[in-house]
Order: C-alpha cells, then sequence, then structure tokens
C-alpha cells in the first residue's frame, strides 16, 4: 500500500512536470533552475544518454531565482530558524551562518539545565537513529539536539543540575557550585549579562546590513545610516563604566548623533525638511532600546525553567520521609522534568527564533525568496539511494 | 476582635495575598488563553486531524504566564519563608510592599495571557489555509507575551531586591 502510494505520486509529479513543458509532436523544450554546482554535471549526463541541446545560462538582472541553502553540517540544523521566516532573496545573504552561534547560546540559556540538557540530547539521538527524519523536521529535531549541549554547557555555568536537586535532598549539605554564577541568587548580574548579550546581536545585525550596503556599493549607506548607529550605541554603551572610556563614548556618541541628525535625511535638498527628517531618524534610538530590554526574556525563561524545577524538588522533598513517599517524589520529578522540559523547550524555541526574528532580521534581512524544489523522487514512505 | 488584629498586622498577610493574586490572576489568565485557542484548535483539526500537534504548540502559547504567576507566588513564599516552614511575624509595611511587587505579573498576566489566546486563536486561521507559514502565527502571539515577560521581570526583580 505504502509503495503504490509512493509510485503513485511520482507518475501524479511527472504529469504536473508535463503541463509545464512546451512541446509538439516529437519534440519538446524544458525550461528550469540548476544548482550552479550541478549545471556541468547535469548537461553531460543528460548529453550522455539522449539527442538533445542543453544550453546554461546565468540567471538575468531582473530574475528571482529559486533558493537552495547551502551551509556546513553544523550550521545546517540552524536552517530551520531561516526557512520557517522566510528564504533569502536574491537582495539578501544567507542569515544562517550568523544565526548559528546565536541561536545555540540563546536556548542554552533560556534551558540552562546540565541534567535536562542530557535528556534532551539522549531523547533527540534516539529519535535521529529510529527514524532518521529529514527535511524541516530533521533540521528542528537536530537543532533540539544542538540546543541540548547549549543546555547542558550553561547548566554547568549556572550550577543548575535538576534545578536544586543536590541541595534540596541533602538538606544544603552538597552542593554544586556554578561555575560562573546562579542566576537565582544574582538576578541583576543575569539581567545585565543577558542585555549585554542583546548589545552583541544586535551590533552584529547592523555590521550584517553594512555588508550588504557595501556589497551594493552603496557606501554613503553604510557610514550614514549604519556606522553612525554604531558609533551612538557603542558610545552610549562606553558611558556606563565612566571615566577616560566614558568621555571617549560621549565623544562617539555625539559624533553618531550629528551624523544621524545631518545625514539622516540626505535625500531631501531643502535643508529644513533635512533636519526634519534627520531628527525623525534620531527617534529610532528607542527602536533601539526596546530591542535590548527584549532580551531580558534570556533571564525570564532561564528563571522560569530554574523555578519551576526547584517548585517539584521542594514539594517532592516535602513527601520523601518515608519509603511510599519516596516512590512519590520519584514519580512526581519524573513526570514534572517531562513537563518542565517540554514547556520550557518550546518557550526556549519560540523566544530565541523571536529575537532573530524580530530583533536581528529587522536589522539587515528581507527575506522573499522561493525555495529551490528539484524535481522528482518526492515520497514519503521509501526513501531511494542516491544514483 | 484579637484575631483580626493579629492578621491584618502582620505582614505575612499582606505578602501571602500578593503571592496569591500573582498565581490566581495570572492562572486565570492563561486559563482563559488556552481555552479561547484551544477552541479554534478543535474547529481546525476537525477539518484536518493531523495538524493536531502543530494547534497543540499554538494553544500551550498563552499558558506561560500562569507559570510566570506561580513563580512569582513561589519567590514571595521563599521570602517569607513559608516554604522552608519558619515564617516569623513581618512589619505590615513589608508586606504591603510584596503585595506591591506581585502587582505587574497579577493584572499583566491576566490580561495578556487573554490576549495572546485571541492572537493564537486567529493564528489558528493561518494555520488551516496556510499551514506552510504556521511559524508566523506563533510569532504573531509571541509578540503579545513579551509585556508578560516585562511584567514577570517587574515583579520578580522588585520581590529580590526589597
Amino acid at each position: 500500500m505504502e509503495t503504490l502510494f509512493d509510485l503513485l505520486s511520482i507518475e501524479k509529479e511527472k504529469k504536473a512536470a508535463r503541463l509545464l513543458l512546451s512541446d509538439t509532436q516529437k519534440t519538446f523544450a524544458v525550461e528550469g533552475w540548476v544548482p550552479r554546482t550541478c549545471s556541468e554535471d547535469m548537461k553531460k549526463r543528460i548529453e550522455e544518454e539522449f539527442i538533445c541541446h542543453i544550453e546554461i545560462r546565468e540567471p538575468g538582472e531582473d530574475e528571482q531565482p529559486p533558493v537552495l541553502l547551502s551551509n556546513p553540517a553544523l550550521v545546517q540544523p540552524f536552517e530551520a530558524v531561516t526557512q520557517m521566516y522566510s528564504l533569502p532573496s536574491r537582495s539578501d545573504i544567507d542569515p544562517n551562518p550568523l544565526i548559528a552561534p546565536f541561536f545555540f547560546l540563546f536556548f542554552g540559556i533560556m534551558m540552562a539545565d546540565a541534567v535536562y540538557g542530557t535528556l534532551m540530547c539522549i531523547a533527540t539521538a534516539i529519535a535521529i537513529k529510529k527514524w532518521a527524519p529529514e527535511g524541516l523536521s530533521g533540521k528542528i529535531v537536530r537543532l533540539i539536539f544542538l540546543g541540548g549541549i547549549s543546555t547542558i554547557i550553561w547548566g554547568v555555568v549556572f550550577g543548575s543540575w535538576f534545578g536544586d536537586l543536590p541541595k534540596v535532598l541533602s538538606g544544603g549539605q552538597f552542593i554544586i557550585r556554578p561555575l560562573w554564577f546562579n542566576p537565582m541568587e544574582n538576578a541583576v548580574l543575569m539581567l545585565v549579562f543577558s542585555l549585554g548579550l542583546g548589545v552583541i546581536h544586535i551590533l552584529t545585525g547592523l555590521f550584517a546590513r553594512a555588508a550588504i550596503l557595501i556589497r551594493n556599493k552603496d557606501y554613503a549607506g553604510a557610514v550614514f545610516d549604519v556606522f553612525s548607529w554604531v558609533l551612538l550605541l557603542i558610545g552610549l554603551l562606553m558611558l556606563i563604566p565612566g571615566g577616560v572610556t566614558g568621555q571617549v563614548g560621549q565623544y562617539m556618541a555625539i559624533a553618531g548623533t550629528g551624523t544621524i541628525l545631518l545625514f539622516a535625511g540626505r535625500k531631501h535638498k531643502n535643508p529644513v525638511k533635512r533636519i526634519l527628517s534627520g531628527l525623525a531618524g534620531l527617534y529610532s534610538i528607542s527602536g533601539y532600546l526596546s530591542d535590548i530590554l527584549s532580551y531580558a526574556r534570556l533571564l525570564a525563561l532561564g528563571l522560569a525553567t530554574g523555578v519551576i524545577s526547584s517548585i517539584i524538588n521542594t514539594m517532592g522533598a516535602m513527601f520523601a520521609k518515608s519509603v511510599p513517599g519516596v516512590l512519590f517524589f520519584i514519580f512526581l520529578l519524573a513526570f514534572g522534568t517531562v513537563f518542565n522540559i517540554a514547556l520550557n523547550a518550546l518557550g526556549a524555541f519560540v523566544h530565541t527564533s523571536r529575537l532573530q526574528y524580530i530583533e536581528f532580521f529587522g536589522k539587515f534581512y528581507e527575506g522573499g525568496g522561493r525555495a529551490f524544489v528539484p524535481f522528482g523522487g518526492k515520497t514519503r514512505y521509501i526513501r531511494m539511494n542516491n544514483n | 476582635m484579637d484575631v483580626i488584629k493579629d492578621v491584618l498586622f502582620d505582614g505575612n498577610a499582606y505578602a501571602l495575598l500578593g503571592s496569591a493574586l500573582a498565581a490566581l490572576l495570572a492562572g486565570t489568565g492563561s486559563a482563559k488563553g488556552v481555552g479561547i485557542a484551544g477552541e479554534a484548535a478543535a474547529g481546525v483539526v476537525s477539518e484536518d486531524p493531523s495538524k493536531f500537534g502543530k494547534t497543540l504548540i499554538l494553544q500551550a502559547l498563552p499558558g506561560t504566564q500562569g507559570i510566570y504567576g506561580l513563580l512569582v507566588a513561589f519567590i514571595i513564599w521563599n521570602k517569607i519563608g513559608l516554604l522552608a516552614g519558619n515564617m516569623q511575624p513581618m512589619e505590615v509595611q513589608k508586606g504591603i510592599l510584596l503585595l506591591a511587587a506581585a502587582l505587574p505579573i497579577a493584572v499583566v498576566g491576566l490580561l495578556s495571557a487573554i490576549a495572546q489566546g485571541k492572537a493564537a486563536a486567529a493564528g489558528m486561521g493561518i494555520l488551516a489555509r496556510r499551514p506552510e507559514e504556521f511559524s508566523k502565527a506563533v510569532i504573531y502571539a509571541v509578540m503579545v507575551e513579551t509585556y508578560a515577560v516585562l511584567a514577570l521581570l517587574a515583579s520578580f526583580l522588585m520581590v529580590v531586591w526589597l
């Protein structure tokens, strides 16, 4: 039954492709897209088998070629994030290599538990081994596996093993010290750390925008619209430590502000209009402020994971004073852990994605590309070997 | 009379009231939000049962406010020693401050969860007609949650710093 389904799907696809051809009784013409890396190979193989004429050309100026992403194996799972938003258009760069490190980092910070991370890695490794998922779902499973590794790392950094289970079980005798600090005890440091990561993320987005503008030879845009903001943002940050750094930062911020004020409205000839539109440009500082504050969710979601696990632990420890109590505790721990991981992995996934889509992509990425869908071999139940 | 006096002039009563409001209002909001999204989800699944998993993701999104409320309640209990079982008498002023600290997540949690439930329910329409654009429906709902996260932070930092 399954084989039949696949066989018929292939036939259906062939029939659908026929409709796209322009043919006479004896001849037909095919036009289509082929990835550049395999175009010569394809030409050779078809010419060996059939009598035909094959012409290969680069896409024209006004054409929108379909997109096939090509990234190293470690970055590939993160393509799922871009795929769920929108594929890059011709004027974009492939954002995946930029997304990968930040997604990895942010997902782990929001989960941050060494034991939870291990469980996530084991579960996803079994899923990959057993079902060998492909396509988008395959990428997402691998993404959660990598997220699990990051969760372990941050769990060790923040000293979270099943939340505070070692401490609760030993009655405060045995505490696994965090490698850096415990966000539950030092929430302010965690908040500063979260916002700091946000600034780095946003600056990376701005640099990506500058790179695109420079590639398109829009040097004025890169200097006046991007580097002026970089100067202003870094200058404002340098005000915080004060001293000589603060002095330098002050001048950088003033230089950045001046550039934006004078040049943001450079397309207007009228000087009054130009300054007014410069002022309007400067108003986007509020946007940057809210973007940076948005990274506070790194702290909030990390706390949610930690506090829920400590609720489970505290509740369990109240019962764990007799044999049935201990059994109940184990049951509670197992049930609570699955619940907590499922809920917070979903939360970490959607919130990390949001940080990429709104705060990061907003700086440089447009999207709107369509996917390259190769002809042939779309089966549901059977996998075909290459060749 | 003395009982009333004991309760009213002990800060613990106000702190507990605050923690109760946080769990109660934010939890009510989440229940309502998840319910609204669930009604729309049932409609989508009646047409195409294979979308159950995705409707569940969208339905779960307004559920986080309830957790944020419980989270704030929990750290208040921790603060007043209810968890460790050694609740000490507390000044009325301090109790009222803790009550105030619980208010952001209580009120914002209630309203944002309902609003998020509506956004998630509308997102079910995307899932029904354009399932490939599912992640955009999720993002619309997550946009609402930002304000619950900010309220959680406000409440959390107030409780920690008090």
